[in-house]
Order: C-alpha cells, then structure tokens, then sequence
C-alpha cells in the first residue's frame, strides 16, 4: 500500500468499515510510514473528542407525533390509500394458516367432485325387497279341515273373503280367521297351539300346522313334499308350498312358484287360487302388465271373477293415476327396475313349461295330460269335485 | 440519553416497517421510539434550534407515514429515514438562512456560546460550535456519520453523492474540528 493508497482507505481505517485484508495492508503501512501515523492519530484524536452531546426530544414528541401520524393517514390521498389496504390484504393472503386453509378447502371440493353420484344412469335408489311384510304374512288364511265337505268349506272361504275384503273396517285378518273357524273347533290359534301335538295328523295337516306357526321354511318343505308325492291334496299343497315362499321370501321368488302350480294343475281352484296371488305378486312388484293379464285369466273364473274385475278396477286407477303424474318417467323408471328385479327370479314361461311337464311326467304324467291346455276352462270355473279346497284369498 | 440500539432480538426496522403497512400502528410508535432521538439530535444539530428542530423531526416521521405505500425495500429504513430528514432540512434552511446565526439565543440547546475558541470555553462548546461552523456539505455528512450512524455507503445515498466524495467532505469536516480542537489539552492528551 502507497500513500495515496492510504489517503483513500484512511476514513474506513478510523470508523472500522475496512476489510481484515485491507485494514492489515493499511497497519502496515502505517508502521513502515510517520506520515501515514501522523495522518491517522490525527484523526482518531479529533474523532475521539468530536462527541456531540445528545438532547432528548421533548416529552409530548412520541405523544404528539403519533396523534399527527393519525392525521396524516386520513389526509392520504386515494391511491395511497388503495395502496395501503392492498398491502394489508396480501399481508393477510400471504399468511401460512390462510394459505394451509384454502389448500384444505380445496381438497374437500375436489373429494366431493370425484365422490358425488354419477347423474343419468339410475338416479333413482334400487331396492331389492326380500320376505314378506308382516302384515301380508298374517292376511294368508287356512285352509278348512279336510273332514268337512269341500262345497261347505269353500262355502265359509267365499264368505270369509266378502267380508274380510268387502268391508275395509272387518279387514283385520284375525277376524277372517274366526269366520273360516267352524264352531267347536279350534280355531289358527288354536291350531297353532295345537302344532305340537300334531304326531297323530296326516302329513298335509301337519304341514298346515307348521305353516300356520310360521315357520315357513319347514313348511314350504314338507308341502312341497305333498306335491311331488301327488294325491287329491297335491294342488293345494303346492299352492301352500308357493305362499310358504311368498311369505318367507317375498313375492319376486314366489311369483314363478305360482306359475308352476297353475301349469301342474290347469282348471284346479288352486290353479285359479295361484293366479290370483300371482297377479297380487306381480302388481306388488311394478309388473302392472302382467298382473293384468293374470286378473283378465281370472275374469271367467266364477270364484275370482269378482275379486278379478275389482282387482282390474284398481289397477285401471292405478294406471291413471301414475299417467297423471308428474313424475312419470321417474314411475317408468321405478317400473323398469322393478321388471329387471323380477326378472332375475322369474324364470321364463318356457323353461317353467318345460320344468312343469318334467315333474307331471315323474309324477303320474301321461301324453295327455301333458298336451291338457293351461288356460282354464269356462265349464271348469266355480267348484270342481275334484279341485280341493283353495286358500281363501287376501 | 444515547443512540436508540436494537438487539438482535428485537424486530428488524423494515419488519416493523412491513406490519405498519399493514395496519400495525404499535409497529410505527416502536418505530418511532427506536429513531427519535437520532432524528431530533440530527435535526438539532443541523437546524441548530430546538424550535423547529422538534416539528422538523416529526415532520421526517410523518413522512414515513406519507411514503409508506412506497417504502422501498431495497434500502435500509434508517437510510430511507435520514433522507427524509436531509430533505426536509435542507428545505428548512433555504427557507431561514438566518436561522443559524440564532443557535446561541436564550433557549437554545446550547445557549451562551458565541464565537470561536473563545476564552473558557469548554471542550464540549467549541465542538459544538466547530460543527455549527462547518459548510453545510461537510456537516451532513459529519452529522450523518457521528449522530445517524450511517456507513458512507448509506450516507452516500442519503447525500446523493459517490462515496469518494462523501470520504473527502468527511476528512475536511474533521480537519476543521482538528483545528477547533488543537488547543485543548485533552486533545494533546489523545495523540500519545
């Protein structure tokens, strides 16, 4: 380092804002020159007595000045103004919670977006309805004992059925229960209580009395094995067998048992007696279509005709009804998916006539028998000698 | 009562600067704590009257306030501060140049001195006088350096000058002070 060198960097030197490599160079050329001692002793002396003594602003300065300071921000002109609440409003955008928070709200939005319905395809809720409500299963009535004559028995049913069904007020299965009760007999109660003891019944009793103490499972078994045995009371015992898994299973599964009873036994009033319930399953399940065709089967029949034509009435109403609705295409809809249902359970009219004609041929099957036309006939409607008692209706 | 000192604990001035703007009025009454007295000491000095040297000094705060939408970053607030204050005192002076001749009046801070290295004088006065007597270049930057604390470079900035010229204008204003000084022997006494 120079002298000139030393003139420039001598100030630095004294306030201490040299580097360590320059402040060194600088030492040292101070120890190798007087001139540049003298310069620098100078100046640390003058700086260390120029010390100007220090006066305190006045008491009400900070006071006074911040009242000023509120003042000012009001005369502020507009854009300043602007200015200032857009820095306060980025301060408060640019804070980590706020920021943490949107990115949370953010995810929730995006979650519902991926995890909401997909519109169109089947707005509308599926439900698929298995056994039967309590109610139905109580309004499935007894058959007569088998000791009483079947014109007699199906005399009490007919008259059951008006009044139970006639008359909303003595709509009360129970009631109905009472009036197929001959006096001095016992009545489902009492059957019921009497399901126990029954070792000393025929089999078709004893299934009667297990399906009366609603154990339809069983029941449905044992009546089923009536059927396949054959016999006078095989008819009813199918029929029986087709109620035992409408009432356990509900009417999807028993509708194509309904079926197979009116094909095995074309012209029987069980026949007839499964129609019917078929055509309640069948409305009961949205098929409206094929219920009707069921009532209209119904029509010639003398015992269901009236039940029939009323059953069409309704269903006509119904029908009305559901087209003056507003919400047709939701009806159509509902009416779809409850075909769709039905038709997962119900097995198609050819492979149940194949299925049918299978067991009349194991059964007692002959080729006549088999060609025998499925539609009721009109001299076969009302009571048939050889047609046993059918369940009365609902 | 000395220089305002900020630990390394307590909030940067351009922190408290930042929550101002953003409606922390707390942060500009810390503010002004921190500055006060450097400021009015500045002003004080220059001005050489504690009249004006106290509205002076709030007027260098409010116009913070007023800048604040615009305060730069880029400088550091004391600098941007004492360029306000340069600003509003180098106005002060072209509007009352008479006003310096007034610094020994009654009430003055410092009152009673009058002349240069005048018998009994105290070492105290004749510095004060000395830096009263500098050109006005040579005492702001003696001012900016020795009561703002400023580094050259900031005082550069503040003056609007390079850097070499702010050294030179400092070597002078010290020469002069040496001769108000050489006198005295407390002065002697610093050379050894």
């Amino acid at each position: 380092m120079n002298s000139d060198k030393f003139d420039r960097v001598v100030l630095d030197l004294l306030y201490g804002e040299l580097d360590e490599l320059t402040s060194a160079a600088a030492k040292r050329h101070m120890e190798q020159s007087a001139r540049a001692r003298e310069i620098y002793a100078h100046f640390k002396a003058t700086r260390q007595l120029s010390v100007l003594p220090t006066h305190a602003p006045p008491a009400d300065f900070e006071t006074t000045l911040l009242e000023r300071e509120r003042g000012a921000l009001a005369e502020l002109p507009f854009h300043h103004r602007i200015g200032r609440i857009v820095s306060m409003l980025a301060g408060y955008a640019m804070r980590p919670q706020l920021i943490m928070g949107a990115l949370l709200l953010l995810m929730i939005g995006s979650s519902l977006m991926f995890l909401r319905a997909r519109p169109g395809q089947h707005s509308a809720v599926q439900v698929t309805e298995r056994g039967a409500p309590e109610a139905d299963v109580d309004l499935v009535l007894p058959l007569a004992p088998p000791n009483e004559p079947r014109a007699q028995a199906h005399g009490v049913f007919q008259a059951a059925i008006g009044s139970a069904t006639g008359s909303p007020s003595s709509s009360k299965p129970q009631e109905a229960l009472s009036k197929l009760t001959p006096a001095g007999q016992p009545g489902p109660v009492g059957a019921l209580a009497d399901a126990d003891a029954g070792a000393g019944l025929d089999p078709f009793d004893q299934a009667v009395a297990v399906y009366r103490a609603g154990k339809y499972g069983e029941a449905q078994r044992l009546f089923e094995r009536i059927s396949r045995t054959g016999g006078q009371r095989a008819p009813e015992a199918a029929l029986y067998s087709a109620q035992a898994i409408r009432n356990a299973s509900g009417c999807a599964l028993a509708v194509s048992r309904f079926d197979r009873v009116r094909l095995r036994f074309p012209g029987s009033g069980s026949a007839y007696e499964a129609a019917w319930r078929a055509a309640k399953c069948l409305h009961q399940l949205g098929d409206v279509e094929s219920a009707r065709q069921n009532y209209e089967s119904l029509l010639q029949v003398a015992s269901h005709a009236e039940q029939a034509r009323n059953a069409l009435q309704a269903l006509g109403g119904t029908s009305i009804a559901v087209g003056g609705n507003d919400s047709t295409a939701q009806t159509e809809t509902t009416a779809d998916v409850s075909a769709d249902t039905q038709a997962l359970h119900r097995p198609s009219p050819a492979a149940l006539e194949a299925e049918v004609g299978d067991e009349r041929e194991r059964e007692d099957g002959t080729p006549a028998e088999r060609a025998a036309p499925h539609v009721p006939e009109p001299s076969a409607l009302g009571v048939d000698a050889s047609v046993p008692h059918p369940p009365a209706t609902e | 009562m000395g220089k305002s000192t900020v630990t390394p604990a307590e909030v940067s001035d351009e922190a408290l600067m930042l929550r101002y703007q953003r409606g922390d009025r707390s942060a500009f009454a810390m503010l002004v704590r921190r500055h006060q007295v450097n400021v009015y000491n500045f002003v004080l000095r220059e001005l050489g009257s504690a009249l004006p040297a106290d509205q002076i000094a709030q007027e260098v705060f409010l116009g913070v306030v007023r800048e604040g939408a615009r305060f730069n970053y880029e400088t550091r607030f004391a600098t941007r501060l004492f360029s306000i204050a340069c600003r509003l005192v180098r106005q002060e002076r072209d509007c009352t140049p008479a006003r310096r001749i007034l610094q020994g009046e009654p009430g003055g801070p410092e009152s009673g001195m009058s002349g240069l290295g005048s018998a009994g004088d105290t070492l105290e006065d004749s510095i004060v006088r000395a830096v009263d007597d500098l050109p006005d270049e040579q005492k702001d930057v003696f001012l900016l350096r020795e009561v703002a604390d400023l580094p050259f470079s900031e005082i550069a900035t503040v003056t609007q000058q390079s850097e070499n010229a702010v050294k030179v204008q400092m070597q002078h204003a010290l020469q002069r002070l040496r001769v108000a000084l050489q006198n005295f022997d407390e002065y002697r006494r610093a050379l050894r």
